[in-house]
Protein backbone atom coordinates (compact mmCIF):
# COMPACT_ATOMS: atom_id res chain seq x y z
CA UNK A 1 0.00 0.00 0.00
CA UNK A 2 3.03 2.56 0.77
CA UNK A 3 4.70 1.48 -1.96
CA UNK A 4 1.91 2.33 -4.15
CA UNK A 5 1.35 5.39 -2.69
CA UNK A 6 5.05 6.67 -2.74
CA UNK A 7 5.42 5.66 -6.17
CA UNK A 8 1.93 7.55 -7.27
CA UNK A 9 3.15 10.67 -5.57
CA UNK A 10 6.61 10.19 -7.03
CA UNK A 11 4.63 9.94 -10.68
CA UNK A 12 2.60 13.20 -9.72
CA UNK A 13 5.79 14.54 -8.91
CA UNK A 14 7.16 13.76 -12.55
CA UNK A 15 4.34 15.10 -13.82
CA UNK A 16 4.70 18.74 -12.55
CA UNK A 17 7.84 18.66 -12.77
CA UNK A 18 8.35 17.58 -16.30
CA UNK A 19 5.66 20.36 -17.23
CA UNK A 20 7.85 22.87 -14.94
CA UNK A 21 11.21 21.84 -16.70
CA UNK A 22 12.73 24.16 -19.08
CA UNK A 23 13.26 22.00 -21.60
CA UNK A 24 17.27 21.45 -20.70
CA UNK A 25 16.32 19.20 -17.66
CA UNK A 26 13.80 16.96 -19.14
CA UNK A 27 15.71 13.71 -19.11
CA UNK A 28 17.58 14.58 -16.20
CA UNK A 29 14.47 15.19 -14.09
CA UNK A 30 13.49 11.49 -15.74
CA UNK A 31 16.74 10.00 -14.42
CA UNK A 32 15.98 11.48 -11.07
CA UNK A 33 12.73 11.01 -10.14
CA UNK A 34 13.11 7.08 -11.78
CA UNK A 35 16.68 6.96 -9.28
CA UNK A 36 14.53 8.20 -6.68
CA UNK A 37 11.56 5.92 -6.98
CA UNK A 38 13.94 2.90 -7.47
CA UNK A 39 15.56 3.66 -4.13
CA UNK A 40 12.66 4.55 -2.15
CA UNK A 41 11.08 0.86 -3.34
CA UNK A 42 14.53 -0.44 -2.79
CA UNK A 43 13.90 -0.31 1.00
CA UNK A 44 10.15 -0.34 1.25
CA UNK A 45 10.56 -3.94 1.75
CA UNK A 46 14.08 -5.14 1.99
CA UNK A 47 12.65 -8.61 3.46
CA UNK A 48 9.80 -9.32 0.35
CA UNK A 49 11.66 -8.25 -2.30
CA UNK A 50 15.13 -9.57 -1.01
CA UNK A 51 15.18 -11.64 -3.78
CA UNK A 52 15.52 -8.59 -6.21
CA UNK A 53 17.86 -6.52 -4.21
CA UNK A 54 19.45 -8.12 -1.58
CA UNK A 55 20.33 -11.68 -2.67
CA UNK A 56 22.96 -12.24 -0.60
CA UNK A 57 22.37 -10.84 2.37
CA UNK A 58 20.97 -13.46 5.28
CA UNK A 59 17.17 -12.32 5.67
CA UNK A 60 17.98 -12.48 9.33
CA UNK A 61 19.64 -9.68 8.76
CA UNK A 62 17.44 -7.74 7.21
CA UNK A 63 14.71 -8.13 9.60
CA UNK A 64 16.70 -7.58 12.73
CA UNK A 65 19.64 -4.57 11.16
CA UNK A 66 17.26 -2.94 7.98
CA UNK A 67 15.14 0.65 8.27
CA UNK A 68 12.20 0.09 6.43
CA UNK A 69 9.95 2.05 4.41
CA UNK A 70 12.33 4.88 4.29
CA UNK A 71 11.21 8.24 2.73
CA UNK A 72 13.57 10.27 0.41
CA UNK A 73 15.07 12.68 2.95
CA UNK A 74 16.06 9.41 5.08
CA UNK A 75 19.11 9.02 1.87
CA UNK A 76 20.63 11.75 3.50
CA UNK A 77 22.44 10.00 5.93
CA UNK A 78 24.04 7.05 3.23
CA UNK A 79 24.21 3.79 4.63
CA UNK A 80 22.89 4.86 8.32
CA UNK A 81 19.43 5.50 6.72
CA UNK A 82 18.56 1.91 5.95
CA UNK A 83 21.22 -0.04 8.54
CA UNK A 84 20.23 0.38 12.29
CA UNK A 85 23.75 -0.98 13.88
CA UNK A 86 25.41 1.88 11.24
CA UNK A 87 22.89 4.56 12.09
CA UNK A 88 23.54 4.00 16.30
CA UNK A 89 27.01 4.36 14.99
CA UNK A 90 26.65 7.70 13.55
CA UNK A 91 24.18 9.01 16.49
CA UNK A 92 27.07 8.29 18.64
CA UNK A 93 29.62 9.77 17.00
CA UNK A 94 28.17 13.22 16.08
CA UNK A 95 27.39 13.61 20.19
CA UNK A 96 30.52 15.15 20.05
CA UNK A 97 31.20 16.01 15.62
CA UNK A 98 34.63 15.25 15.13
CA UNK A 99 34.31 17.56 12.67
CA UNK A 100 33.35 20.58 14.85
CA UNK A 101 36.67 22.17 15.20
CA UNK A 102 37.09 22.39 11.47
CA UNK A 103 33.85 23.78 11.29
CA UNK A 104 35.15 26.95 13.35
CA UNK A 105 38.30 27.07 11.69
CA UNK A 106 36.29 26.87 7.96
CA UNK A 107 34.12 29.64 9.71
CA UNK A 108 37.51 32.19 10.74
CA UNK A 109 39.27 31.37 7.07
CA UNK A 110 35.94 32.38 5.43
CA UNK A 111 35.39 35.63 7.46
CA UNK A 112 39.08 37.06 7.22
CA UNK A 113 39.47 39.44 4.61
CA UNK A 114 42.02 38.86 1.89
CA UNK A 115 44.89 41.05 1.67
CA UNK A 116 43.10 43.90 -0.58
CA UNK A 117 40.24 44.12 2.08
CA UNK A 118 37.69 41.97 0.19
CA UNK A 119 36.50 38.58 1.33
CA UNK A 120 34.43 35.29 0.17
CA UNK A 121 31.36 37.37 1.26
CA UNK A 122 32.45 39.95 -2.14
CA UNK A 123 32.37 36.74 -4.26
CA UNK A 124 29.68 34.65 -2.67
CA UNK A 125 27.20 37.34 -1.02
CA UNK A 126 26.29 34.88 1.82
CA UNK A 127 27.88 31.51 2.68
CA UNK A 128 24.92 29.37 1.82
CA UNK A 129 25.23 28.89 -1.65
CA UNK A 130 25.98 25.24 -1.17
CA UNK A 131 22.76 24.26 -2.41
CA UNK A 132 23.35 25.94 -5.83
CA UNK A 133 26.64 23.86 -6.54
CA UNK A 134 27.60 22.59 -8.83
CA UNK A 135 26.67 25.06 -11.43
CA UNK A 136 26.82 25.60 -15.03
CA UNK A 137 28.36 29.01 -16.35
CA UNK A 138 26.99 29.62 -19.77
CA UNK A 139 29.51 32.07 -20.86
CA UNK A 140 32.20 29.89 -19.99
CA UNK A 141 30.15 26.64 -20.75
CA UNK A 142 31.66 24.33 -17.92
CA UNK A 143 30.86 23.25 -14.25
CA UNK A 144 32.10 25.58 -11.89
CA UNK A 145 32.10 23.56 -8.39
CA UNK A 146 32.07 25.49 -5.09
CA UNK A 147 36.23 24.32 -4.89
CA UNK A 148 36.33 26.27 -7.75
CA UNK A 149 34.36 28.85 -7.09
CA UNK A 150 36.47 29.63 -3.87
CA UNK A 151 39.46 29.32 -5.40
CA UNK A 152 38.68 31.58 -8.06
CA UNK A 153 37.22 34.37 -5.44
CA UNK A 154 41.01 33.61 -3.85
CA UNK A 155 42.79 34.07 -7.24
CA UNK A 156 40.63 37.09 -8.32
CA UNK A 157 41.56 38.81 -5.06
CA UNK A 158 45.50 38.38 -5.20
CA UNK A 159 45.46 35.14 -2.87
CA UNK A 160 46.62 31.91 -4.01
CA UNK A 161 44.46 28.77 -4.69
CA UNK A 162 43.80 26.15 -1.87
CA UNK A 163 44.56 22.36 -2.64
CA UNK A 164 41.08 20.92 -3.36
CA UNK A 165 40.62 18.37 -1.73
CA UNK A 166 40.89 18.83 2.00
CA UNK A 167 42.79 21.31 4.03
CA UNK A 168 41.40 25.08 4.23
CA UNK A 169 38.99 24.01 1.14
CA UNK A 170 37.12 21.46 3.12
CA UNK A 171 36.85 23.32 6.15
CA UNK A 172 35.89 26.76 4.20
CA UNK A 173 33.61 24.19 2.32
CA UNK A 174 31.97 22.87 5.64
CA UNK A 175 31.32 26.53 6.51
CA UNK A 176 29.44 26.81 4.03
CA UNK A 177 27.28 23.82 3.72
CA UNK A 178 26.57 24.17 7.72
CA UNK A 179 25.10 27.39 6.84
CA UNK A 180 23.32 26.05 3.70
CA UNK A 181 21.83 23.38 6.20
CA UNK A 182 18.19 22.70 5.37
CA UNK A 183 18.46 24.58 2.16
CA UNK A 184 17.41 22.13 -0.91
CA UNK A 185 19.69 20.87 -3.46
CA UNK A 186 19.00 22.78 -6.35
CA UNK A 187 21.03 22.50 -9.41
CA UNK A 188 20.19 23.97 -12.87
CA UNK A 189 20.79 22.06 -16.53
CA UNK A 190 20.11 25.92 -18.13
CA UNK A 191 21.35 25.31 -21.58
CA UNK A 192 21.98 22.76 -24.39
CA UNK A 193 25.86 22.90 -23.27
CA UNK A 194 24.86 22.00 -19.46
CA UNK A 195 22.55 19.26 -20.87
CA UNK A 196 25.77 17.66 -22.79
CA UNK A 197 28.19 18.19 -19.36
CA UNK A 198 25.15 16.32 -17.31
CA UNK A 199 24.53 13.31 -20.24
CA UNK A 200 28.48 12.93 -19.48
CA UNK A 201 28.33 13.00 -16.12
CA UNK A 202 25.97 10.35 -16.22
CA UNK A 203 27.71 8.02 -18.79
CA UNK A 204 30.62 8.40 -16.53
CA UNK A 205 28.33 6.89 -13.73
CA UNK A 206 26.83 4.09 -15.04
CA UNK A 207 29.67 2.98 -18.01
CA UNK A 208 31.89 0.23 -16.76
CA UNK A 209 35.60 0.37 -16.98
CA UNK A 210 38.75 0.10 -15.49
CA UNK A 211 40.83 -3.18 -14.37
CA UNK A 212 37.72 -4.28 -12.34
CA UNK A 213 35.28 -3.26 -14.78
CA UNK A 214 33.34 -1.84 -12.11
CA UNK A 215 30.97 1.64 -12.64
CA UNK A 216 29.72 3.73 -9.60
CA UNK A 217 26.18 2.40 -10.35
CA UNK A 218 27.17 -1.47 -9.44
CA UNK A 219 28.51 -0.24 -6.04
CA UNK A 220 26.38 2.62 -5.45
CA UNK A 221 22.89 1.85 -6.91
CA UNK A 222 22.60 -1.33 -7.76
CA UNK A 223 24.91 -2.51 -4.35
CA UNK A 224 23.48 0.28 -1.99
CA UNK A 225 22.30 -1.89 0.67
CA UNK A 226 24.75 -4.95 0.02
CA UNK A 227 27.93 -5.32 1.51
CA UNK A 228 31.76 -5.48 0.00
CA UNK A 229 33.14 -7.17 2.47
CA UNK A 230 32.23 -5.92 5.65
CA UNK A 231 31.59 -2.64 4.36
CA UNK A 232 27.63 -1.74 3.96
CA UNK A 233 27.46 0.13 0.71
CA UNK A 234 26.18 3.76 0.19
CA UNK A 235 23.49 4.65 -1.67
CA UNK A 236 24.26 7.75 -4.38
CA UNK A 237 20.92 9.28 -3.47
CA UNK A 238 21.50 11.83 -1.43
CA UNK A 239 25.30 11.76 -1.64
CA UNK A 240 25.87 15.37 -2.49
CA UNK A 241 24.10 16.12 0.80
CA UNK A 242 26.53 15.62 3.10
CA UNK A 243 29.81 16.73 1.79
CA UNK A 244 32.10 17.63 2.94
CA UNK A 245 32.57 15.34 5.39
CA UNK A 246 34.85 14.18 8.19
CA UNK A 247 36.09 10.08 7.50
CA UNK A 248 37.29 8.81 10.32
CA UNK A 249 39.56 7.08 7.34
CA UNK A 250 40.92 10.26 6.41
CA UNK A 251 41.27 11.48 10.09
CA UNK A 252 39.86 14.56 8.48
CA UNK A 253 37.73 16.57 6.24
CA UNK A 254 37.32 16.16 2.62
CA UNK A 255 35.90 17.35 -0.41
CA UNK A 256 33.35 15.22 -2.36
CA UNK A 257 36.27 15.83 -5.32
CA UNK A 258 38.22 13.84 -3.25
CA UNK A 259 35.63 11.39 -2.53
CA UNK A 260 34.62 10.86 -6.05
CA UNK A 261 38.40 10.66 -7.04
CA UNK A 262 39.18 7.88 -4.73
CA UNK A 263 36.22 6.16 -5.53
CA UNK A 264 37.23 6.34 -8.76
CA UNK A 265 40.17 5.32 -8.57
CA UNK A 266 39.04 1.94 -6.83
CA UNK A 267 37.15 0.63 -10.13
CA UNK A 268 40.88 0.06 -11.29
CA UNK A 269 42.09 3.00 -13.34
CA UNK A 270 44.37 5.98 -12.58
CA UNK A 271 43.43 8.18 -9.68
CA UNK A 272 41.88 11.59 -11.56
CA UNK A 273 42.53 14.39 -9.94
CA UNK A 274 40.19 16.96 -8.71
CA UNK A 275 38.83 19.58 -10.39
CA UNK A 276 39.29 17.72 -13.86
CA UNK A 277 36.53 17.92 -16.34
CA UNK A 278 35.72 14.28 -15.69
CA UNK A 279 35.10 14.65 -11.83
CA UNK A 280 33.13 17.83 -12.70
CA UNK A 281 30.90 16.77 -14.93
CA UNK A 282 30.31 13.46 -12.81
CA UNK A 283 29.88 15.77 -9.36
CA UNK A 284 27.15 17.60 -11.29
CA UNK A 285 25.62 14.43 -12.44
CA UNK A 286 25.67 12.87 -8.80
CA UNK A 287 24.27 16.13 -7.68
CA UNK A 288 21.28 16.73 -9.51
CA UNK A 289 20.29 12.76 -8.49
CA UNK A 290 20.33 14.74 -4.94
CA UNK A 291 18.02 17.59 -6.25
CA UNK A 292 15.35 18.47 -3.45
CA UNK A 293 16.74 16.82 -0.91
CA UNK A 294 18.28 19.45 2.13
CA UNK A 295 21.33 19.66 3.13
CA UNK A 296 22.99 18.46 6.00
CA UNK A 297 26.79 18.95 5.39
CA UNK A 298 28.93 18.46 7.00
CA UNK A 299 28.86 15.06 8.38
CA UNK A 300 30.77 11.99 9.54
CA UNK A 301 31.59 8.91 7.54
CA UNK A 302 33.63 5.66 8.73
CA UNK B 1 51.40 0.47 -10.02
CA UNK B 2 50.16 1.19 -13.47
CA UNK B 3 52.02 4.38 -13.01
CA UNK B 4 54.93 2.16 -12.04
CA UNK B 5 54.60 -0.06 -15.36
CA UNK B 6 54.24 3.13 -17.27
CA UNK B 7 57.33 4.93 -16.18
CA UNK B 8 59.46 1.77 -15.94
CA UNK B 9 58.34 1.63 -19.78
CA UNK B 10 58.75 5.03 -20.77
CA UNK B 11 63.02 4.78 -19.13
CA UNK B 12 63.12 2.08 -21.06
CA UNK B 13 61.85 2.91 -24.10
CA UNK B 14 64.15 6.18 -24.52
CA UNK B 15 66.66 3.83 -23.97
CA UNK B 16 65.92 1.22 -26.37
CA UNK B 17 66.10 4.29 -28.73
CA UNK B 18 69.24 5.45 -27.90
CA UNK B 19 67.82 8.44 -25.93
CA UNK B 20 69.18 8.12 -23.00
CA UNK B 21 71.45 11.23 -21.69
CA UNK B 22 74.92 10.27 -20.88
CA UNK B 23 75.70 13.19 -18.74
CA UNK B 24 74.80 11.96 -15.64
CA UNK B 25 77.22 11.42 -12.92
CA UNK B 26 76.91 7.37 -12.97
CA UNK B 27 77.08 7.24 -16.74
CA UNK B 28 79.78 5.87 -18.78
CA UNK B 29 81.27 7.80 -21.67
CA UNK B 30 79.71 6.34 -24.99
CA UNK B 31 77.46 4.33 -23.48
CA UNK B 32 74.28 6.87 -23.97
CA UNK B 33 75.57 7.05 -27.68
CA UNK B 34 74.19 3.02 -28.47
CA UNK B 35 71.03 1.51 -27.70
CA UNK B 36 70.46 -1.21 -24.80
CA UNK B 37 71.61 -3.79 -26.86
CA UNK B 38 74.68 -2.46 -28.26
CA UNK B 39 75.72 -1.26 -25.04
CA UNK B 40 75.41 -4.74 -23.15
CA UNK B 41 77.12 -6.43 -26.37
CA UNK B 42 80.08 -3.54 -26.18
CA UNK B 43 80.51 -4.67 -22.23
CA UNK B 44 80.60 -8.01 -23.15
CA UNK B 45 82.93 -7.73 -25.58
CA UNK B 46 85.35 -5.46 -23.69
CA UNK B 47 84.54 -8.36 -20.49
CA UNK B 48 85.84 -11.12 -22.77
CA UNK B 49 88.98 -8.73 -23.65
CA UNK B 50 90.08 -8.79 -20.02
CA UNK B 51 89.91 -12.65 -20.48
CA UNK B 52 92.79 -11.92 -23.28
CA UNK B 53 94.66 -9.93 -21.44
CA UNK B 54 96.91 -12.54 -19.17
CA UNK B 55 97.07 -11.99 -15.45
CA UNK B 56 94.29 -9.44 -15.66
CA UNK B 57 91.52 -10.22 -13.55
CA UNK B 58 87.64 -8.81 -14.18
CA UNK B 59 86.40 -5.70 -11.59
CA UNK B 60 84.14 -7.42 -9.14
CA UNK B 61 80.86 -6.39 -10.37
CA UNK B 62 81.61 -6.58 -14.46
CA UNK B 63 80.01 -9.94 -14.96
CA UNK B 64 76.50 -9.27 -12.71
CA UNK B 65 76.20 -5.84 -13.99
CA UNK B 66 75.86 -7.22 -17.63
CA UNK B 67 73.95 -9.95 -15.95
CA UNK B 68 71.33 -7.41 -14.47
CA UNK B 69 71.38 -5.56 -17.37
CA UNK B 70 69.96 -8.23 -19.73
CA UNK B 71 67.15 -8.94 -16.95
CA UNK B 72 66.65 -5.58 -16.52
CA UNK B 73 65.87 -5.54 -20.39
CA UNK B 74 63.70 -8.48 -19.96
CA UNK B 75 61.38 -7.29 -17.48
CA UNK B 76 61.42 -3.36 -19.57
CA UNK B 77 60.01 -5.65 -22.20
CA UNK B 78 57.29 -7.62 -20.20
CA UNK B 79 56.18 -4.53 -18.39
CA UNK B 80 55.88 -2.51 -21.97
CA UNK B 81 54.10 -5.91 -23.37
CA UNK B 82 51.71 -5.82 -20.39
CA UNK B 83 51.53 -2.34 -20.59
CA UNK B 84 50.52 -2.35 -24.22
CA UNK B 85 48.09 -4.91 -23.66
CA UNK B 86 46.22 -2.63 -20.45
CA UNK B 87 46.31 -0.16 -23.37
CA UNK B 88 44.56 -2.46 -25.77
CA UNK B 89 41.70 -3.98 -23.23
CA UNK B 90 40.86 -0.23 -22.14
CA UNK B 91 39.78 0.76 -25.43
CA UNK B 92 38.80 -2.40 -26.68
CA UNK B 93 36.46 -2.31 -23.10
CA UNK B 94 35.04 0.72 -23.60
CA UNK B 95 33.77 0.24 -27.19
CA UNK B 96 32.08 -2.42 -25.73
CA UNK B 97 30.71 -0.30 -22.88
CA UNK B 98 29.69 2.19 -25.08
CA UNK B 99 27.14 0.14 -26.42
CA UNK B 100 25.52 -1.18 -23.36
CA UNK B 101 25.61 1.63 -20.22
CA UNK B 102 22.32 3.17 -20.78
CA UNK B 103 20.75 -0.27 -19.84
CA UNK B 104 21.95 -0.13 -16.45
CA UNK B 105 19.68 3.43 -16.07
CA UNK B 106 16.95 3.04 -13.38
CA UNK B 107 14.04 3.69 -16.15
Amino acid sequence: MFKRFTKIALSAALITTLASAAGNDIQAEKDRIALQNYFIEKFSDPLGDSANYFPYVEPEEIKNDYIWSLELEDFKDGYSAFHKPKREQLAQVNEFPPYMISLEEGEELYKTPFANGKSYNSCFKTPAVKQNYPRFDTERNEVITLGQAINECRTENGEKPLRYKKGDIAKIMAYMAYESRGNKIDVKIPSAEAEMAYERGKKYFYKQQGYFTLNCYECHVDGAGKRARAEVLSPILGAATHFPVYRIKWEGLGTMQRRLSGCVRDTGVEQPKAQTKYLKELEYFVTYMSNGMKINAPDTRK
Amino acid sequence: MLKTIILTTSATLLLLSGCASSSGPGSVKGVGDQNVYQAIEAAEKRYDDIGEIEGLIPWRNTKSHIKNAKEHVRKALELAQEAKYEADMAIKESDEFDKTWQDAVPK
